[in-house]
């Protein structure tokens, strides 16, 4: 089955080369079109590169197997690959969403746990310490930086920046701002965390539903796209002969082009459209 | 449009942390300017005063050109307030409180209306894709049948 001269071979190295290679170069794309250089995310890149160079691999040599068990060649290998920066992209972006979101709802969490010591006497540093100490969340990991740099002079402030979630959705960051903020010129703590607890649920709440209409938009999208290419398929089952006539031609292929432009158009549109901030 | 309307909700956005920041020090009794620039610290939405600035004239360049047109009087009110000096804490918080609801609405209106404009966004981009596979081959056949008679 291989193609028995220089090109199949030429195809075959670079098929390997690329197995090898590409999972660190899509790793390192990834990081960069995510455009984030927060502590979270460099955080999150440390444990997922394992997750995601292991998924590219093997995406890679299954497309790689798949080509050449059906075709001879990799070709069909070469074009997958151009599918696969986006694909990458999109699930190390939902897996970083994710991973920011549990981090977010983790600190509420703990912004209760801390309400409840400050209205007992704790002060501030200590409860975050405290917090730091028994929580048992991705968070702490975050708190414990805050307090180290805390107990080596470094304000609360200049830690609490390294939180940046660069979400305008994420009202955590800027609730221990404002909890920095009066610590700083002792004003009251807990009438100002119980209120900023009341916000946050809200606006946990909001994201939720923001994001559960966002996810029946997107599958009502999926559906839709794939529709016109499976009654193309159907068409082609029941009527090859006017099919192939029909798509063999200059204007059939045009149609196809113009499908696919249009399609990608309305994705575009969507996107625009669904998008609260 | 769509581009405007969500740069307009991180402007508000950004604009009610800054406002309860501002609340948060005009509520203990320190200074609008002092406040102001402890709020502008924390915010990324305005900058710094310049050392010969006044906070009146602050508070007009931002009434005469905030993004925002329906935001533009709150700056007048702190102005006219400051100026005559009043007490802060109550009409920053209710600034706060009716960005906050503004907001909410916005937010209310966008799940209501989002369904629609993806079903419309459905119909428009991906019912004639489909219609093309249908219809574009028989067209083709059809119009090969009719030439031969």
């Amino acid at each position: 089955m291989f193609i028995s001269n220089y090109f199949g071979y030429f195809s075959i190295l670079l098929m390997g080369i690329l197995t090898l290679l590409l999972p660190v170069w899509l790793q390192d794309w990834s990081l960069k079109a995510l455009k984030s250089q927060d502590w979270i995310s460099i955080q999150f890149f440390r444990r997922e590169s394992r997750f995601l160079k292991r998924i590219s691999l093997w995406s890679v040599a299954a497309s790689g197997f798949v080509s050449w068990a059906t075709t001879g060649s990799f070709a069909g290998a070469t074009l997958f690959l151009l599918v696969l920066p986006p694909f990458f992209l999109a699930i190390t972006a939902g897996r970083y969403s994710r991973i920011k979101n549990k981090v977010a709802q983790d600190f509420m969490t703990n912004l209760y746990a801390i309400k409840g010591l400050l209205e007992v006497g704790t002060p501030f540093p200590q409860a975050v310490q405290f917090i730091s100490e028994e929580s048992s969340s991705q968070a702490p990991f975050l708190l414990s930086r805050i307090v180290r740099g805390f107990q080596n002079g470094k304000s609360l402030a200049i830690n609490f920046k390294n939180l940046e979630f660069k979400s305008p959705g994420e009202w955590v960051y800027r609730s221990l701002i404002l909890i920095e903020q009066a610590y700083r010129k002792g004003l009251a703590l807990s009438p100002l965390v119980e209120s900023l607890l009341q916000i946050l649920e809200l606006e946990f709440q909001a994201e939720k539903r923001l994001k559960r209409l966002q996810t029946e938009i997107w599958v009502q999208v999926g559906v839709a796209s794939v529709i016109p290419w499976i009654l193309g398929w159907v068409c082609w089952t029941f009527q090859p002969e006017i099919m192939e006539q029909a798509m063999s031609s200059s204007s059939g292929k045009l149609l196809l082009l113009v499908i696919i432009i249009w399609e990608g158009i309305g994705i575009w549109v969507l996107r625009k459209v669904n998008r609260f901030y | 449009m769509g581009a405007s309307k969500s740069k307009s909700v991180l402007l508000k956005k950004q604009l009610l942390l800054f406002f309860d920041v501002l609340a948060l020090y005009v509520s203990v009794g320190y200074d609008l300017f002092y406040a102001w620039n402890e709020a502008v610290d924390s915010s990324e939405l305005f900058v710094r005063p310049e050392a010969h600035q006044s906070m009146n004239t602050v508070l007009e360049e931002l009434e005469n050109s905030f993004p925002l047109k329906n935001y533009r009087f709150t700056f007048g009110v702190l102005r006219q307030l400051y100026s005559r000096g009043a007490t802060l804490t109550p009409a920053i918080q209710t600034f706060s409180k009716t960005l906050r609801r503004d907001l909410e609405r916005e937010f209310e209106a966008h799940l209501r209306t989002a369904p629609l404009r993806a079903n419309l966004c459905l119909l428009l981009f991906f019912l004639p894709p489909a219609l093309g596979f249908i219809v574009f081959p028989f067209l083709q056949h059809l119009r090969q049948v009719l030439f031969k008679f």
